[in-house]
Order: structure tokens, then C-alpha cells, then sequence
């Protein structure tokens, strides 16, 4: 594996990360040296670590009449690593245990499932593990043995024949393979021919043997099945953020359309009312009066100063209602200004007051003008906070499609370095 | 069963035993005051609950609240009826208490391959040898039925049978179905036999001793005091030896020594489990291992048979069985007061611990969340409302701007501000009762401002170039906030009274139950301290 592999890995991971379990196994698949596992399992003092024993050939574990301690313990003989697991019963150690042993019996390449003849049926805690272990052998190949332990302690071969047809329709998919280790050591030991035979011992090991050749194969299977099932999540959770996203967007952009819209609508009944308004009035500047006309004129300059005055307000009175109805405008006390009048906002676009009718030309019937308006409103719109609020989430969105985009393509970055 | 002659062929262990099971006296035991107090106790627990029950005030069947609410209610109502129920079932039944009353009675209790029927048989013979009356019954449509036929022995699962054995006059040994093998027709009569045993003997086969998830299933017979004794059986195995071209077979005892590894590990196993359990430790009793099989082979000799028990740990047995029924016996004289105890304990305060406390603890966690949320509810009701009421202002001043009418604006700026808050009211608090003064709805301007008359100056004359009103809108804006806030605060309190109402009388509830449960402790030292096992007079 390359050293491209893990970070590949943590991106996949930080995607999924229900997939923790998935990744680190496959971590162990493509890891080249890693040895063949045989795991034993089954409840305490059904032989198990008897079992180990003769199948190796060396009292490597710890056997008594009674349960043993609760470790994990292995040995590695000839290029298979054997693994004794602690009883399956339920009072064995806390949850955390529980779930460690189990993955250790599920992550064996060969499970030897091990039940005492002499207890008779298989109890419903076994049931359970045995269905459980069907169900991944045949997801992921890996293998299970039945093995039918201390049969030397059945009172004869009619009993094993009832005891192993009881289990047999307990669990349909496992054939129970007899064998006793106290039969096998003291046929070995004292050279008796038939007690060999009958130990089932010899029989066990070719079918070990014949498994453990089936196991690159099965390593294959497995590897390409998580790639798969994680490829698969990924490209569903693709489309479904993708939506999501895309959900988002058009929202965002609906809304901004819509606010756009409304403002020009309001402008333009703006600018109307001011154009009647700069029509109705004369022309003129102000000068020194010197003449009964130019006082006159005078008055008349004032009056439409007082005019555009009221006009001017009334346009801005118009424009904040349509800003505060859309949340641009936060509420009074943060946005006023020391003029008491406007708000910060308006003055920000507006200016603080407006007596000319050129200016007021300029800002609301031009073109130029009401499109700086237009944009300048616009902006403070965007920063309000529901506004804000929004396109925070269509960033979060963004950002999460991107993630899983990167994993899908970490994930080919995973199978081609393996 | 061959008809013996006496002394040589019986161990003394066993005859100690078996002279001293018909020593067993049967005392009765005033326990009526206790009783009542435990009665009382409960009479004020079913007092306090009703009287407790939580209101929730203010908040609408559809509140989250509400809802969590009601369910506590409905829990403490459904265990209420439950507990009487349990209780009415519990009153012992009468054909084993009137049959048993004046014998001491063991549950003999395991799994399926656990060796019970060979074991009862064996002691039945043992007892029939010296003398002594066998009876075996079993239950048949819910009657004592007395037979002839002993224990069916190397069945399976399914034929089972509530069924015992009376030895002597005073002992009796109870058997029910396996683990795992009642059935619903027959739950409720195997409870009652269960419920009627003073002892419990755990047999487990020597195959995989002491599955101690097995005391599950006893876990009321334990919580109400009853001794344990385990029973490691068929303690024996298989030797083989290749003769004659044949693999020949001899069974024997496993040695003292495996013996002795078994037990302790049997019995440091059952302590952990008993005290996960929170059952007394001391209700355990030091295991012992037999082997029926290995017993019966040495019965063809009246010499060897003493020896042969011996081997087969026999002699320890019955050690161990008398050890035993001195607690039992005195669980007896208690044992009304046990049954009712437990009960208490378990279907009254255990199914309010398990069923309504959570209830209550969540419903607590979400008044908190509520609370805190409140404020957020607030404010955004105020936003809300401003958004809707402010963008009628340049029409409506428009309106009363000829008539100068500052007055009518107001009231038509309260009265859409009342509207306003409501509505918003409504979607952010919808699961409130609320009602909103109208009165609080006033607008009160700052100053003097009002519709201005802009009038300009001209030959000495004054000129109205027109009505401004922008001053005017500025502090209506302010008025209308302040109002905003006003209107919006009174809801918020409203909600907040609710659910300080209802925080106040689940931390009501939660203290009474502590209280109780205090008491029942208290109650329970009391029954086993006065009522301590006695000597057998």
C-alpha cells in the first residue's frame, strides 16, 4: 500500500464517518504481511483452548475446567496466526469488550465455532452468533467451521448421531465436524491408532487446510465488496446534498431577485412622483431680490425649495418602508443617526438632506442614479441578517458537496494504491 | 430402588440431614405491624401522586410541553392500575400456601440440561431408604395432582411441567419448566410456583458451570431475601482407553480439586452478578458439586455406597442443604412482609422509576430549552411585527396629513401593531395560551412631533408650500418599537409564567418521589432487621 493511502483514507472517512470500521478493515486487507487469522470461538470450557493446543501441536493456551481470563491471546504457527477468543457468554467483561472480541471473531479470516457434544443443542445465544457469522460468511466470504468438541465424553456413537441432528436442524447452513483433543493426545502420546482416527482431529486439519487456500481469494472479495459499498454511499449522498444545494441557490437567488424587483417598483413610483413634482415647479435660482418680479422670484424659489424639500421626504418615508418590510432596516435605535431623522442606512445611500432639484434629478431620474440606488440598496439588503443567515448555509452546502466530491476521488486514489 | 437394610449403607451427613428435616418447626411471626406501615406507605404515595398530577396551564394540548406532560400523567395513572393489578395477582396462591404452609420449600432451578430431574429423583430414593414418605405431584390445570411417576429424567425442552416432590413431611422440592421454556399459558402458574418456594438451588452442569446470566430470571425470588445455593452437577466424566482394538469408556468423579476450581470460580462469578443485581451477597451460599450418575453406580453395595456418595459429594450436599434451610425457614416467617416489600420496591417504585422519572427528568431538561428559547421568541416576534407595520406608514400618513390628524394615525398604527404582534405571536409562540391586552397597544409620541406645515414667506404673507412629515415618521417609528416591545414582552410573560408553573410542580413531584423512596428503605431495614433469621426452636 502507497503512503498516498491514509490521508485518501481520512477524507473518506471524515465524509462517513459510520464507515470507520469499513476503511480500518480494509486498511488490514491491503496490508501485504498480514498473516492468515483462524479465530476459535465459543461459550468458556467448551474445549476451545484445548482445541488450539492440538491443532498446533504446543500446549501454547491456557487450559482448566473452568472460565479463564478474559484476554485475547495469540500464536503464530506455521504462516497462520491463531487466535483464542474469550467465551461468548454475556457476562463476560463490559460492552466496550463485547465489541472488540466481536470485531476480532468477525475480522478472522476462518471462524471455528466450537460447542461441547455433551451440552446437546446449541443454546439461542449461539443460534444468534452462528446466524450472524452465516450472514457475513456469505456478504464477505470469510469462513466458518462448526466444530463439535469433547464427543470422548458422550456415553456413545448413538448419542453423537442425536446431538448432532439436533444442531443440524438448529442451523442448516453449518455442518458439525466431531472431534475430540483428549481422544487425539492420548492417541498421540501412547501411539493408539484408532483413537486417532476417531479424534476427528486429522480430518479437521485438511479442511483447515484446504480453507486457509481459499482465503486470497475470499481477501479479493471482500476488498472490492467495501470499495463498492462505499462508493455507492458516497455517489447517494452526492445527489442528495447536490439538491439540497442547488435547493438552496435557487432560493437565494429568488429572493434577491424578488427584493430587486420590489425596489424597482418603488423607485420608479419614486421617481414619478418626484418628476411631477420638479414639473410643477419653475425653474430658477435663487438671487437677490431687486425687483417686485425678482422678489417674485424669490418667493417662488422658496416655495419650490420647500416643495422639493417635503418631496424629497416623502421618497425617503416610501423607500424605508419598502426596506424595512424586506429586513434590510434593523430596528430604529442601532440605525439612527445623530440627526434624529434618517437612518444610517438611507443616509449612507442618500446623503443627509437634498435641496437641490438637480440632485434630486440626478439621484431618481436618471438612469446613472437609480442604478446606484438600485446596487447600493441592494447591498445593504444582502448583509441583513436573514440574508446572512441564508447564504451561510449555501456556503455550508457548498462546502459539504465539495467534501464528499474530494472523497469519492480519494477513494479511487485508495484502489489504485492497494 | 432395592429394599435395603438401614444404617450401613447411608452416610451420617445424610442422616443428620434428613432425621433433622422433620426437626423443622414452623413459627408464626406477627408481622401485622409492619404490614400496616407498608400499607400506609403506600396509601400516601397513591395520595401524593393524584394530588400531583401536573397541570401544565397556559399551554395548548398541541405544546410539546403539554404532551410531555400528559404523558407522565398517564404513566403514574397506568402504573397505578398496574400495580394493583400485580398485587391482586400476587396473593399467594392459595392451593400451594394452604398445602405447603408447614413445609420448607426449595425451587429447584436451571436449565434444561442442568440434571434436576435425575437429581430429585435421587434424593426421593435417599429419603424413601431411610424411611421416610415420597410424594410426587404436579400441577394440572391448576390443581395439586399427587402421582406415582417420578421425574422424567434426560428429557428435553419441551416436555416440561410445573411439578415436586415432598420429602419427608416437612421438605419439599420444586421443579419448573427450564429456562427459556415457559410458555404464556403457563407463565402465570409457574410465577406462583416460584412465588411460593422459601429457597432457591441453582443446579448448573459441571459442562460450563455457573452461567450466571441465568439469575435473571430469579431476579424477584432474590431481591426478596431468598437464599441461593448452587449446585455444580454431573460432576463426573468420561475416560477412554483403546483395549482390544475398541475404545472403552469409564466414567468417574472429577477430582476434589477440579472440584474445588469450579466452585470458586461459580461462586466469585454469582457475587459479581448478585451485586449488579443489587442483591444482598450474603444470600449466597458456598457452591458443592454431585454427581448423580457416579452415586447411583456405588448403591449396588451396601459398603461402598457411604464411600460413593461421599466421592459423588453427597456428604457436602447435604451439609449444604442444611446450611440452607435455616434462611429459608426464616425467609418463611417473613415472607409476607417480603412479598409485600417487594412489591412495593419493584412494581410500585421500580415501574415509577423506570416509566415516569425519565418522563419527568426530560420534561424538566425541555421547560429549560423553552425558556431560554422564550427570548429568541420574543425578539423575532418584534421583528416580525415591525416588518409588517412599517411599511404602511407613508400611505397612512399620507392619509391624515391634510387633516393633520396625528391622533387618528395613532390609533390606526395601535391598532395594526396589535394585529401585527398577534399574528406573529401566533406562529412564533403557537402552542401558547396568549391573550394580548389590547389596551398595552398605544402609541405615545416623544415631543411635539406632528404634521409640520412648511410654510414659506412672501410679501410679508405666509405661505403653505405644504405638509412634511418626516419628523413625525421618526418618532413614530420609536413609538411604534417601544410598543412592539411592550406587546411582545406581555406575551413572552404569559409563556414564561406557564412554564415556571409547570417547572415548579415537576421538581415537586421528582422530591416527593425521593422522599418516598427514602421511606420505603427505611421500612425495608426495619422487616429484616426485627424479623432476622432466628434459630429453628
Amino acid at each position: 500500500m502507497n503512503d498516498r493511502w491514509k490521508p485518501a483514507a481520512r477524507d473518506v472517512l471524515s465524509v462517513l464517518p459510520g464507515r470507520a470500521h469499513d476503511l480500518a478493515r480494509l486498511q488490514v486487507l491491503g496490508d501485504g504481511g498480514h498473516l492468515p487469522i483462524v479465530t476459535v470461538i465459543g461459550k468458556y470450557n467448551h474445549g476451545k483452548s484445548r482445541l488450539l493446543n492440538e491443532l498446533i501441536g504446543q500446549d501454547a493456551f491456557a487450559v482448566a475446567d473452568r472460565r479463564e481470563t478474559v484476554r485475547l491471546s495469540d500464536i503464530v504457527h506455521q504462516g497462520v496466526r491463531w487466535l483464542d477468543a474469550p467465551g461468548l457468554d454475556a457476562d463476560v467483561g463490559t460492552e466496550d469488550d463485547r465489541h472488540a472480541w466481536q470485531a476480532a471473531w468477525l475480522e478472522s479470516d476462518i471462524r471455528l465455532f466450537v460447542h461441547a457434544a455433551k451440552e446437546g443443542e446449541l443454546d439461542a445465544r449461539e443460534r444468534a452468533l452462528l446466524a450472524e457469522l452465516h450472514e457475513d460468511s456469505v456478504r464477505t466470504h470469510r469462513q466458518t467451521l462448526l466444530v463439535l468438541t469433547q464427543v470422548d465424553q458422550l456415553a456413545d456413537e448413538a448419542e453423537l448421531d442425536k446431538v448432532a441432528n439436533a444442531i443440524r436442524a438448529q442451523a442448516s447452513h453449518a455442518t458439525p465436524h466431531p472431534v475430540s483433543s483428549t481422544r487425539y493426545r492420548a492417541g498421540v502420546e501412547g501411539g493408539k491408532k484408532l483413537m486417532l482416527e476417531k479424534s476427528g482431529i486429522p480430518a479437521l486439519h485438511a479442511l483447515l487446510d484446504a480453507a486457509v487456500g481459499r482465503i486470497p481469494a475470499a481477501r479479493q472479495h471482500e476488498t472490492a465488496l467495501l470499495y463498492g459499498e462505499i462508493r455507492a454511499e458516497l455517489q447517494a449522498l452526492l445527489a442528495d446534498r447536490q439538491a439540497s444545494l442547488d435547493a438552496l441557490r435557487r432560493q437565494h437567488q429568488q429572493e434577491r431577485d424578488n427584493f430587486a424587483q420590489g425596489l424597482r417598483a418603488v423607485l420608479a413610483k419614486v421617481a414619478g412622483d418626484i418628476d411631477e413634482l420638479l414639473k410643477a415647479s419653475p425653474v430658477g435660482d435663487a438671487q437677490r431680490p431687486e425687483t417686485a418680479d425678482q422678489i417674485y422670484a424669490l418667493t417662488a424659489a422658496k416655495m419650490e425649495r420647500a416643495r422639493i424639500q417635503i418631496g424629497y421626504s416623502r421618497a425617503c418615508i416610501e423607500i424605508d418602508a419598502y426596506l424595512a418590510g424586506h429586513g434590510v432596516l434593523g430596528l430604529p435605535d442601532a440605525q439612527k443617526t445623530a440627526a434624529g431623522s434618517l437612518n444610517s442606512v438611507m443616509v449612507a445611500v442618500m446623503g443627509v438632506s437634498v435641496k437641490h432639484r438637480d440632485r434630486l434629478q440626478r439621484i431618481f431620474l436618471e438612469a446613472a442614479g437609480v442604478e446606484r440606488m438600485q446596487r447600493e440598496f441592494a447591498h445593504y439588503y444582502e448583509v441583513s441578517e436573514d440574508r446572512v443567515a441564508l447564504a451561510a448555509q449555501v456556503a455550508d452546502a457548498e462546502v459539504a458537496v465539495k467534501a464528499i466530491a474530494q472523497a469519492l476521488s480519494a477513494l479511487r486514489t485508495m484502489e489504485a494504491g492497494t | 430402588m432395592s429394599d435395603m437394610s438401614a444404617t450401613n449403607g447411608q452416610s451420617d451427613s445424610e442422616r443428620k440431614f434428613i432425621a433433622e428435616v422433620d426437626e423443622f418447626q414452623f413459627l408464626a411471626q406477627d408481622l401485622e405491624h409492619i404490614l400496616q406501615r407498608l400499607g400506609s406507605w403506600l396509601e400516601q404515595l397513591n395520595g401524593d401522586l393524584q394530588t400531583q398530577r401536573l397541570g401544565a396551564a397556559g399551554l395548548k394540548p398541541t405544546h410539546p410541553l403539554r404532551q410531555q406532560a400528559d404523558a407522565v400523567n398517564t404513566a403514574v395513572q397506568t402504573g397505578m392500575r398496574a400495580w394493583s393489578e400485580q398485587w391482586a395477582h400476587l396473593q399467594p396462591a392459595q392451593l400451594l400456601a394452604d398445602a405447603f404452609d408447614d413445609k420448607a420449600l426449595l425451587l429447584v432451578f436451571g436449565k434444561f440440561n442442568a440434571g434436576k430431574s435425575s437429581f430429585c429423583n435421587f434424593l426421593a430414593d435417599r429419603f424413601a431408604l431411610h424411611g421416610k414418605t415420597v410424594q410426587y405431584f404436579h400441577l394440572d390445570a391448576g390443581y395439586i395432582v399427587d402421582t406415582a411417576e417420578r421425574f422424567q429424567e434426560g428429557s428435553t425442552e419441551t416436555t416440561a411441567r410445573l411439578q415436586g416432590v415432598t420429602l419427608g413431611e416437612k421438605l419439599v422440592l420444586l421443579d419448573t419448566p427450564g429456562l427459556h421454556s415457559v410458555t404464556p399459558e403457563n407463565a402465570v402458574l409457574t410465577q406462583r410456583f416460584t412465588d411460593s418456594a422459601d429457597g432457591v438451588l441453582w443446579l448448573t452442569s459441571s459442562a460450563s458451570p455457573g452461567q450466571v446470566q441465568e439469575l435473571d430470571e430469579l431476579a424477584r425470588e432474590l431481591h426478596r431475601h431468598k437464599p441461593l445455593l448452587p449446585v455444580v452437577t454431573r460432576s463426573d466424566m468420561y475416560e477412554e482407553d483403546e483395549i482390544d482394538g475398541e475404545i472403552k469408556k469409564f466414567l468417574r468423579n472429577k477430582t476434589p480439586q477440579n472440584r474445588a476450581l469450579q466452585e470458586a470460580d461459580v461462586q466469585a462469578r454469582a457475587l459479581e452478578k448478585l451485586a449488579a443485581m443489587d442483591v444482598d451477597v450474603h444470600q449466597l451460599k458456598a457452591p458443592v458439586s454431585v454427581s448423580v450418575y457416579m452415586a447411583r453406580e456405588g448403591e449396588g453395595d451396601s459398603h461402598q455406597t457411604r464411600a460413593a456418595l461421599e466421592a459423588a459429594g453427597f456428604a457436602r450436599l447435604y451439609d449444604a442443604l442444611l446450611a440452607i434451610t435455616e434462611p429459608a425457614l426464616a425467609y418463611k416467617r417473613r415472607k409476607a412482609g417480603e412479598i409485600l416489600l417487594h412489591h412495593l420496591q419493584e412494581n410500585v417504585l421500580g415501574a415509577l422509576d423506570t416509566n415516569v422519572s425519565p418522563l419527568l427528568a426530560e420534561l424538566h431538561a425541555s421547560v429549560q430549552t423553552a425558556l431560554l428559547r422564550l427570548e429568541q421568541q420574543q425578539e423575532r416576534i418584534v421583528t416580525l411585527a415591525w416588518r409588517g407595520v412599517v411599511p404602511t406608514l407613508p400611505a397612512l400618513l399620507e392619509k391624515h396629513a391634510a387633516a393633520h390628524d396625528v391622533q387618528a394615525a395613532c390609533d390606526e398604527i395601535a391598532v395594526s401593531s396589535l394585529i401585527a404582534v398577534t399574528d406573529a405571536a401566533r406562529a412564533q409562540l403557537a402552542d401558547y395560551e396568549i391573550g394580548l391586552d389590547a389596551t398595552l397597544a398605544r402609541i405615545r409620541l416623544d415631543g411635539e412631533a406632528g404634521f409640520e406645515d412648511i410654510v414659506v414667506e412672501a410679501d410679508g404673507q405666509l405661505q403653505v408650500a405644504g405638509v412634511d412629515y418626516q419628523r413625525l415618521h421618526a418618532a413614530l417609528e420609536k413609538a411604534i418599537h417601544r410598543n412592539l416591545l411592550r406587546l411582545s414582552a406581555q406575551v413572552a410573560e404569559q409563556c414564561k409564567a406557564a412554564l415556571e408553573g409547570l417547572h415548579q410542580q415537576v421538581t415537586d413531584m421528582q422530591a416527593s418521589l425521593h422522599v418516598r423512596a427514602n421511606a420505603l428503605l427505611e421500612l425495608q431495614q426495619e422487616l429484616r432487621a426485627q424479623h432476622a433469621a432466628g434459630a429453628m426452636a
